[in-house]
């Protein structure tokens, strides 16, 4: 198992949030964790993380127990957050936010190559290579946050609503490239786009109040009473 | 043209000025603390100026050094013991903590080396520039001030771990997932931050002559703040253009100050300089360079 996430508990101060997470991330698989606004999704990627400290529960990165391993330490282990709200470096030039993202010892060895990977995944990016990250476009910054974290070359790619703020024709193209990730890495995706996430993913988790409510393979849960009424809109 | 010299020895003193910000201004843009003990450090600084050179004949320069090293030391120090265990309690602990400590730090000085003014003469020579005659001395602290600005601004720009600092000023969260060591970041700057003011106290004793004193930390934490904003938070290049700026304001207001028979033209020039602050952050509230 690329990810396992056990059990786990955490939240903000003294409000807890997620109790009590399960879930599995198979090599080279897209996996998606999908559920309304304040369901406990980007906690789960920050508590993955370790940006927000467990309070229960165990992360497993390829068998190993990583829980209480700080987040520049994961990375180096092959996990990589694409956050919510981009958290790019906006006075930094769409390069140099690549070479920011293979900043670990493991990734700066490879760097040129990982770079023309990412410049042939997004060409669009190499067009804008000298320019600000913070000048450009919703869509072109969110592949620059995608891509900056593909250049950690992780084993799991962590991403958080990638979909958020864009256009149509924009998610199913950032979305068809998300699904060719797969020959490489491990893809665990946060969505609230049900029916775009579900068409990618090999297999799907349902969050509500920071707990699972539902599981399984994308098919399953499109026929689901639950899932058509509170997500899909049929 | 008499405002010439003037104009010119506000540009010198105005080198040290922009030095003695960028520690601050570094520690700002990444940790986002103000360090009101600031000052104390210049104070610790320019006593290590003192005694260096009175003590064991050590000329300034020397002293610069080994005051950029003790307050590298400092600051790792106030890292792990104020600002470290307080990052959780929130910001305004820690700016009281600090302003305790900048007390402290100076009634320290005060116990140890007494209350009066002390001073010294290192004379090197002077040249005549513009009608000004300038003391050597002095060139060379203007002089050690632009090249720790440029040398700082290079370090943060080309090696790795300036681009660490850059990044964690820029967005701390997105320098985590990228897999930088925040904390060690943390640390890094305040050493560097308060090793460079504190090399800043050394530089400004070559131009007050009788003016070290344990109190004398104040009016700088002051003039830094004024100088970091207006080059604007976080900014090196911004801290050292500012600081030029600075003392050319007051030298030449003093200048303009004196011919109009005010009778403190130095406070005077100094209240302007306030005037000026507040003006550009009227205007431009983010001060006037970016990172
Ligand atoms: N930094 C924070 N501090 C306090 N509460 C937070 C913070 N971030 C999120 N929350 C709360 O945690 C809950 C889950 O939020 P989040 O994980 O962002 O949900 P989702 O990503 O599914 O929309 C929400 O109730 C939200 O208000
Ligand atoms: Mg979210």
């Amino acid at each position: 198992m690329a990810l396992s996430v056990q059990n786990l508990s955490s939240g903000y101060g003294r409000l807890q949030v997620l109790f009590g997470i399960s879930l599995e991330v198979p090599d080279k698989s897209v996996i998606s964790l999908l559920g309304p606004n304040g369901a406990g999704k980007s906690t789960t990627l920050w508590t993955v993380m370790g940006v927000v400290r467990p309070w229960e529960g165990m992360v497993l990165l390829g068998g190993t127990d990583v829980t209480k391993v700080p987040p520049h330490k994961k990375v180096e282990l092959g996990l990589a957050l694409v956050p919510e709200g981009r958290r790019l470096f906006p006075e930094m030039t769409v390069e140099e936010n690549l070479l920011m993202g293979a900043f670990t010892k493991r990734a700066r060895d490879k760097m040129q190559d990982t770079l023309e990977f990412v410049y042939a995944l997004f060409p669009r990016l190499k067009e804008r290579r000298r320019q600000k990250a913070g000048t450009m476009s919703g869509g072109e910054q969110q592949m620059l946050a995608i891509a900056r974290a593909l250049m950690s070359r992780p084993r799991v790619l962590l991403v958080d609503e990638p979909s958020a703020g864009l256009a149509p024709k924009v998610v199913s193209d950032l979305f068809q490239t998300v699904k060719r990730l797969k020959e490489e890495m491990s893809v665990l995706l946060v969505e609230q786009n049900v029916a775009a996430a579900l068409e990618i993913s090999d297999y799907a988790y349902v969050i509500e109040n920071g707990r699972i409510i539902l599981q399984g393979k994308p098919e399953e849960l499109a026929a689901n009473e639950h899932v058509k009424k509170a997500y899909l809109g049929v | 043209m008499e405002v010439i010299p003037y104009f010119l020895s506000g540009l010198i003193i105005g080198s040290v000025y922009g030095l003695i910000t960028l520690g601050l201004s570094l520690i700002f843009g990444v940790l986002r603390v103000a360090n009101v003990a600031h000052g104390s450090f210049v104070m610790i600084g320019a006593y290590v100026a003192f005694f260096g050179f009175t003590l064991w004949g050590a000329p300034p320069p020397a002293a610069g050094i080994g005051a950029l090293a003790l307050g590298a030391g400092l600051g790792a120090l106030v890292y792990y013991v104020v600002v470290k265990p307080l990052m959780k309690a929130g910001e305004l602990n820690i700016l009281v903590a600090l302003f305790a400590l900048g007390l402290l730090i100076a009634e320290a000085a005060r116990m140890a080396w007494g209350p009066d003014f002390r001073g010294y003469t290192w004379s090197i020579g002077s040249v005549s520039l513009g009608g000004l005659v300038l003391e050597l001395s002095k060139a060379l602290g203007a002089l050690t001030a632009l090249a720790t600005a440029v040398g700082l601004e290079v370090f943060l720009r080309r090696t790795y771990f300036g681009r660490a600092v850059r990044a964690v000023v820029q967005d701390p969260v997105g320098a985590q997932v990228v897999g930088i060591d925040v904390e060690r970041v943390f640390l890094l700057s305040t050493a560097m931050g308060v090793g460079i003011t504190t090399m800043g106290g050394v530089m400004l004793t070559l131009f007050i002559p009788v003016g070290i004193n344990p109190y004398m930390g104040g009016i700088y934490t002051l003039i830094s703040f004024v100088i970091a904003v207006m080059g604007g938070l976080g900014s090196i290049m911004g801290a050292y253009m500012a600081g030029l700026l600075f003392g050319v304001f007051q030298s030449v207001g003093y200048y303009v100050f004196s011919l109009m028979g005010f009778a403190q033209p130095f406070e005077m020039a100094l209240f302007l300089a306030f005037v000026l602050l507040l003006l550009i952050l009227l205007f431009k509230p983010t001060g006037l360079f970016r990172l």
